[in-house]
Parts: structure tokens; sequence; C-alpha cells
């Protein structure tokens, strides 16, 4: 190359000029400038460590990338078939167990609180003219199907004493009713109030009750007292659930 | 190199990663696809996460106060952490009523702000489940309002948190004269006699939005990664 002019590129320290330095050794040492490049100030290549480390980083950039199954993606914010790891250490999550017959109770009170307390009382006595009482009535406390029957599809003219309330008409409460929320608030109203049956109504015992109700002749309307008496005088087929065992109280299922 | 081939450069740099990151996700997050909830009887619903609380008001008032700097809101998959079984991140793990209601965060959570402000670090706790958490347990029978409210006016007034970083947001309040009655939201601290310390709007939009952050309703079968949920086949 050229000789360069040693004033377009000054160095800080003014008694040396690199550029002079190396035109010098390029000029009188041919050999050495073949041998050995001299790069001007700024102009040094990149060294390879440089090289090595980023080649490092991006190795782990890709690894990082590839692990993540797709490439950058907007739609996916988790990653394909992730399925929740199980938590450390303890293995029971979720609510403290309790036995069946309390836990299928408070899931029962709740509903009573929002379906029945407003006709039959929070005390479950009804008001002796127009609303039944609940305590001892032999529908609630006998066969468990025929307190079923009454609480999906409402009962028409006289009750399990003989007497008519008020219009004689309870509208039907099992719209909406999940087998849990039904197996609750049979199992709350047989085992409050004075009632002491002692049992639980378990879920499956709830499911035929729907299959039961779904099946009568008059299906959708409600029951009568003779209905009840000749057909549903039966206890509720399916499994049933000891009282004592312990349960999940929001799943209703056992905990073994 | 030329200065203009600097400056496009230098645009180019910061002008694509400011798209990817922040623009893109923006118009993204605004046009959420409706994702089906699978129905056992084959009803046609559709999954609208329902938040109470003034949501962009309070999303304003965070991140103008720079919250985010501190709290995280996301709860995020167990391969990414261990965010999901912390005390009370993803939800409650012994609710009475509902069971273990903890999961992930995904894009629907952040429904109604203008931006998921998922946060930068973890100097603060997660805030996914802020009022669950608050209405559970911090103020337990007490107003939860009330707690948030003297929570922002000083953090380290309670002995358990006496060693907070969290900023005061005293600006947010202002002491006035008690008027008749003292105001339903004065906060108990002291003050001179005959003045009470009641927030302004700014931290009432706020503590609303705070207390809006419940993050654990179910999700649908799309994006419920629960195990017993992903044994059943999936539907898109």
């Amino acid at each position: 190359m050229s000789s360069p002019n040693p004033h377009s590129k000054p160095d800080l320290d003014e008694t040396i000029n690199v550029t002079q330095a190396h035109a010098r050794v390029a000029s009188e040492f041919s050999a050495a400038t073949r041998e050995k490049h001299l790069a001007e100030s700024g102009r040094e290549s990149v060294p390879l460590w440089v090289i090595t480390a980023c080649g490092a980083v991006l190795l782990i950039a890709g690894g990082v990338l590839g692990n993540a199954g797709t490439l950058f993606s907007y739609d996916n914010t988790f990653r394909a078939n992730y399925v929740r790891g199980t938590a450390p250490g303890s293995a029971v999550d979720g609510p403290q167990p309790k036995t069946a017959l309390m836990a299928f109770s408070a899931k029962g009170s709740k509903i009573y609180s929002a379906k029945c307390n407003g006709c039959h009382g929070a005390d479950g006595k009804g008001d002796g003219v127009n609303y039944p009482s609940l305590v001892g009535s032999t529908f609630v406390i006998e066969e468990n199907q025929k307190l079923a029957m009454v609480i999906l599809n409402g009962i028409q003219g006289p009750v399990s004493n003989g007497k008519t309330y008020g219009a004689g008409i309870m509208p039907a409460q099992g719209a909406g009713m999940t087998p849990e929320d039904l197996a609750g608030v049979m199992t709350y109203v047989r085992n409050n109030f004075g009632n002491s049956t002692g049992d639980v109504v378990s879920v499956e015992m709830a499911k035929s009750a729907l299959d039961v109700s779904a099946a009568r002749e008059k299906a959708g309307q409600s029951v009568t007292s003779e209905e009840i008496l000749a057909k549903h005088k039966v206890i509720l087929s399916g499994a049933d659930i000891s009282p004592e065992i312990m349960v999940n109280p929001a799943t209703l299922a056992p905990v073994e | 190199m030329s200065f203009r081939t600097f400056i496009l450069s230098l645009s180019a740099s910061f002008g694509v990663a400011w798209l990817a990151i922040v623009i893109v996700p923006y118009f993204k997050m605004r046009s959420l696809e409706p994702i089906a909830v699978e129905e056992g009887d084959g009803t046609n619903a559709v999954y609208i996460p329902k938040r109470a609380g003034r949501i962009a008001d309070g999303a304003e008032v965070y991140a103008a106060n720079g919250c985010y700097q501190c709290h995280s809101q996301l709860v995020r998959p167990t391969y990414a952490g261990n965010d999901m079984f912390r005390p009370d991140m993803g939800g409650i793990a012994g609710d009475e009523e509902r069971g273990d209601t903890r999961r992930e965060t995904n894009a629907f959570d952040f429904q109604g702000e203008k931006f998921a402000q998922i946060g930068v670090s973890r100097l603060g706790p997660d805030l996914s489940n802020l009022g669950r958490r608050i209405e559970a347990i911090y103020a337990k029978g007490a107003n939860p309002e009330t707690w948030l409210y003297g929570h922002l006016y000083n953090p380290r007034w309670t002995p358990d948190r006496r060693e907070s970083s969290c900023p005061s947001f005293r600006f947010l309040f202002k002491v006035t004269e008690i008027k008749g009655n003292p105001s339903e939201e004065s906060l108990p601290f002291p003050v001179e006699a005959g003045m009470e310390i009641i927030p302004k709007s700014a931290a009432r939009a706020l503590v609303s939005y705070l207390l809006s952050l419940k993050k654990d309703q179910p999700v649908p079968t799309s994006l419920n990664f629960a195990p017993s949920a992903a044994a059943a086949p999936k539907a898109p």
C-alpha cells in the first residue's frame, strides 16, 4: 500500500506515530508485512476469543429457543403438551378433609339457605299454615326417594301428614340442580332441625334420583302424596357412603 | 459509516424490538379470540372471565405509579418455576368451597387493561390473586378496602411488614377536616384532632383495581393444564 499520510491518523502519544512506525516497518521489511498483518489504530481484526465467546452465547441461546418448542410465538403462551406438575412436598392439596356427614351437610346448608328457607324457614318448621314443617315429616326421614321426588318436582295437594298447606303447591326445585347439590341438600335436611337419620345421601344415589325423576310418567309435573306413597317409597339405588369417612369438602370425593 | 446509516440502523434496532415486544402484543391483546367452554350438554358457552372493579382506571394508576417495577402479576407454568405452588400466588390451595383453585395466568386474565402488567421483578409479592388473599387472609373479618388503603399509606405499619420496601403512597391521600361524621373510608392512622385521612380518587381507583385481582376462576379445557384434566382428550 502506499505510504499513508502520517498526519491523517494522529495518535494520543505525540511522540510516536503508529502509522509512521508501521509504514517504516512495512516498507523496510516486506516479509514482515506479508507474515504479520499490521493493523492501523482502530482497525485491528476481531480477536479469536471474542468470536469464541459469541459462539458460545449463540449456542446457549439456540438451545433455549429450541427447548421452548416453538420459536418466538405470539399465539402460544404455553408450551405444547404442557401438563401441570405436582406440588412439591405435600401430597394433600385443597381443603381439609371432613367427615362425609359434615361435608355433605355443609354443602346442603348453603343450598337450603338459597332455595328452601324462604318458605320452610331457617329452622325447617315452616309456619304451620302455608308451609309444612320438615321436622319429623315422613317424606323427609323415611325412604329417601320420597324426599328426592318432592325436592326435584315439587308437590301438590296434601303432604305427608295429610294436611294441605297454603295453596297446596310447592314449586319444583330441581332445575339446574347437580347431583352433588341434591345429595347435599337431602343430607342436610335429613340430619338437621331435629331430624337425625344419621345417613348420607351419596352423589350416586342423587344421580339415580335424577334419573328416576326424569323417567316418571308425569315427568315435569309436581308429584302428589298418592304418587309418592305408591311408587317412590324406596331407597335410592346406588352405592351409599358411610357418614364417617373423610371426604374433600369441595369435591365431595372420598380422600384415601 | 455515514450519519444517515447510523441513524437508520439505530432506529431499526430499537424499532424492531419495540414492534415485536410492544406493538404486536398490544394489538393482539385487544383482539383475543374467544374460547369455547365445553359443557357436558353441548351448550355453546364462551369463556368470558368477569372482573368487578375499576379495572381500566386502576390499571392506569398502577402503571403510573410504577407498581409493576416490584410486583409481578404472572403465575408461571410449572416448567418455568414454582410460582403455582408458592403460598397463595396462583389461588388458594385450601378454599373451603371450591377446593384447590390454583392455576397459571393466561392472556384472558388481563382483559380490560391496556397492557398486561406482568411486572419486572418480585421485590414485592405477586399480585395476581391479591384480591383473594386480602379477603381471605389479610383482612379476614375486616374491610378489605381499609386494609389496602392502610397498606398504601404506610406499608410498614403492621409488625409483620416492618421491613417492607414498598414506598409509601401518601400523596394519593389527603388530610381533611371531619365534617359531621368521619368518612367510611378514613384511615385508622393517627392524625390531629378533627382531621381525617381519606383517599383521593386515584387511590380509590387503584384499590378497586387491586381488589379485583382474583385470577383463580375455572378455565375452559384448552387452558386447563391440571393433570386429571389433561388425561382427558383436549379440544382445541
